[in-house]
């Protein structure tokens, strides 16, 4: 990208164990006529020059300062540099750039085991994020995930986040295995009296480019089934971030844009929107969710003063009429019914909540709990049987004859304190779990046999 | 992780080793690079951020000592202790020099 002064931004990324890459780029860039003037992280600025042959020397100067300042020690070094024939470029932070024409000027580094323990030292340093604590993360949501494989199996942007984390740990993995081999390999070749010949780079760069596009690809797939699923509030605000940040950047700085770093920009924008649109997602669904799976509230006055009650909105296949506990006839009384549905490739998941109860009288209520669980997938009915037949916290367990709920297999849950029980009946690919307070009768196993297509 | 080359200086490299000769005499850092060069007849060379690097890491070993502060130009100067490491490592140095003249003389008298 070329500035309206005429300078040069280029994007160069680098590991502080590739500093000849950074060598070979500025040479190039001086052969081509582009002096460098300064750099920040990977953003290198040239000014224009009569293109010239010179050497570089990328050094990292383990007693400069973290934040960029330039400490005495700093000054100190570039005067003994300068002293050796050495012209001073540019820095940033540990990294400083040094240039002459003489080829027969000391090295400024002539000791590489040195040199190679401050590499390492300041390697770990700036990679202690991307290298341990993202792996650590990463395997954490994952676990977290698993913990909640119904959730998780049958929501596509959970998936999506998942692949994002086994990529980023995929990444990290590279660059630790990438490091530790030129590390072992460089340490060999001093030991044997050899120089010390830095990382070219090309294999992990390409590696990790591969690897995020994959990541980018999967998370804007999910992105847009999101959006086709009819999610309008992922569409909005995906449209409104688009607009933001598009417009700023296409008209109003264009003339500056290269063809590449217009590539770059939208690769960049395209992340960055549909990490804040899958972010809005996931507040979305929820909010969505709280309100289409709740009834209306209607206030109104009755004889004892200020009441309320939850109109029924859901339609479910067994309501508690259906189920044979009709609720009382009463002005004032709560109900909640609530049908979710959630559904991947994977797996599908229904689950349906009705509940009722008197406000004035706190004994009376009555509930059904019920979900439906299906998939195609082995591993996947593997995984959530496991799930389901561990028992809860206060809860006990046991397999019992299947018979009566014409099931392959079925357990039931028993919570203390007469606090209700669960049945989970498994048949072939569908796992139908029921809660409820009383034991079922047979015409109620029946009724959800019939209504949910079990047999 | 061991950033020291040689731990605790046991065994000093040549650039070490003529760094810390040149240090004999009160001297300024930068001037440090041309008097190794002098003292080897241009046979060692120490670059500029090696000296750097070592100067500090002498200092803090207590080999070396700050003399004159002026700025940031600082002159430097062997401690007592820097002359025993000095002179254990000329001493080990001559014992393999005398080990190498007693293999070589023998194989002289052979021939």
């Amino acid at each position: 990208m070329i500035k309206k002064d005429g300078r040069l931004v280029k994007w160069f990324f680098f590991q502080m164990y590739e500093c000849s890459r950074v060598e070979k780029f500025i040479t190039d860039m001086a052969k081509k006529g582009w002096m460098l003037e300064s750099f920040k992280g990977s953003k290198f600025t040239f000014r224009p020059c009569e293109p010239v042959e010179l050497r570089f020397s990328v050094e990292l100067f383990d007693l400069a300062s973290e934040t960029g300042v330039t400490n005495d020690a700093t000054k100190t070094y570039i005067e003994f540099c300068e002293r050796a024939g050495w012209n001073y470029v540019a820095g940033d932070r540990k990294i400083h750039i040094f240039s002459t024409n003489n080829y027969n000027v000391v090295p400024i580094e002539t000791d590489d085991e040195i040199t190679l323990s401050i590499i390492n030292k300041n390697i770990l340093k700036t990679n202690l994020y991307v290298w341990f604590m993202l792996p650590f993360l990463a395997v954490l949501t994952m676990k977290n995930n698993f913990d909640d494989f119904q959730y998780f199996i049958t929501d596509y942007f959970s998936i999506a986040l998942c692949i994002t984390w086994v990529l980023l740990l995929i990444n990290s993995l590279i660059g630790i295995i990438n490091y530790l081999i030129w590390y072992i390999s460089t340490k060999r070749r001093i030991k044997c009296g050899n120089a010390i010949k830095y990382y070219d780079g090309k294999n992990r760069t390409i590696l990790m480019a591969i690897n995020m596009t994959v990541c980018l690809a999967i998370l804007a797939f999910f992105n847009i089934v999101e959006i086709l699923e009819g999610n309008l509030i992922l569409l909005t605000s995906e449209i409104v971030l688009a607009v933001f940040i598009i417009i700023p950047a296409y008209f109003m700085k264009r003339k500056e844009f290269s063809i590449k770093m217009k590539v770059v920009t939208t690769f960049l924008i395209t992340l960055v929107i549909i990490f804040l649109g899958g972010f809005v997602t996931f507040m979305s669904v929820r909010f969505v969710d709280y309100f289409k799976n709740n009834a209306r509230i209607i206030v109104y006055l009755d004889d004892e003063g200020l009441a309320c009650r939850l109109v029924e909105k859901n339609k479910i296949p067994v309501s508690l009429e259906d189920y044979g506990v009709p609720p009382k006839n009463s002005v004032a009384f709560i109900r909640e019914t609530s049908a979710d549905v959630s559904a991947t490739v994977f797996a599908q998941s229904y689950t349906y909540y009705d509940y009722y109860s008197m406000k004035n009288d706190d004994n009376y209520f009555k509930r059904i709990d019920y979900e439906l669980f299906e998939s195609d997938f082995q591993w996947v009915m593997d995984q959530y049987v496991k799930q389901c037949s561990h028992p809860e916290y206060h809860a006990e367990i046991s397999e019992v004859d299947p018979t009566e709920f014409g099931a392959d297999r079925l357990f039931v849950e028993k919570y203390e304190e007469d606090a209700g029980m669960k049945y989970i009946a498994i048949y072939g690919n569908k796992v139908f779990t029921l809660s409820v307070d009383e034991v079922p009768t047979r015409d109620q196993i029946n009724l959800f046999i019939q209504k949910l297509n079990l047999s | 992780m061991n950033d020291l080359p040689r731990e605790k200086f046991q065994t000093l490299t040549e650039q070490m080793y003529y760094i810390l000769l040149a240090l004999d005499e009160e001297c300024c850092g930068v001037d440090i690079m041309e008097k190794v060069n002098v003292l080897s007849k241009k046979r060692v060379s120490v670059g500029p951020g090696t000296l750097y690097t070592l100067l500090a890491k002498f200092v803090k070993a207590e080999m070396i000592e700050e003399t004159l502060i002026e700025g940031r130009k600082k002159s430097y100067i062997l401690t007592k202790h820097g002359r025993d490491v000095l002179k254990e490592e000329y001493a080990r140095l001559k014992t393999q020099v005398e080990d190498g003249r007693i293999l070589f003389e023998g194989e002289n008298k052979n021939d």
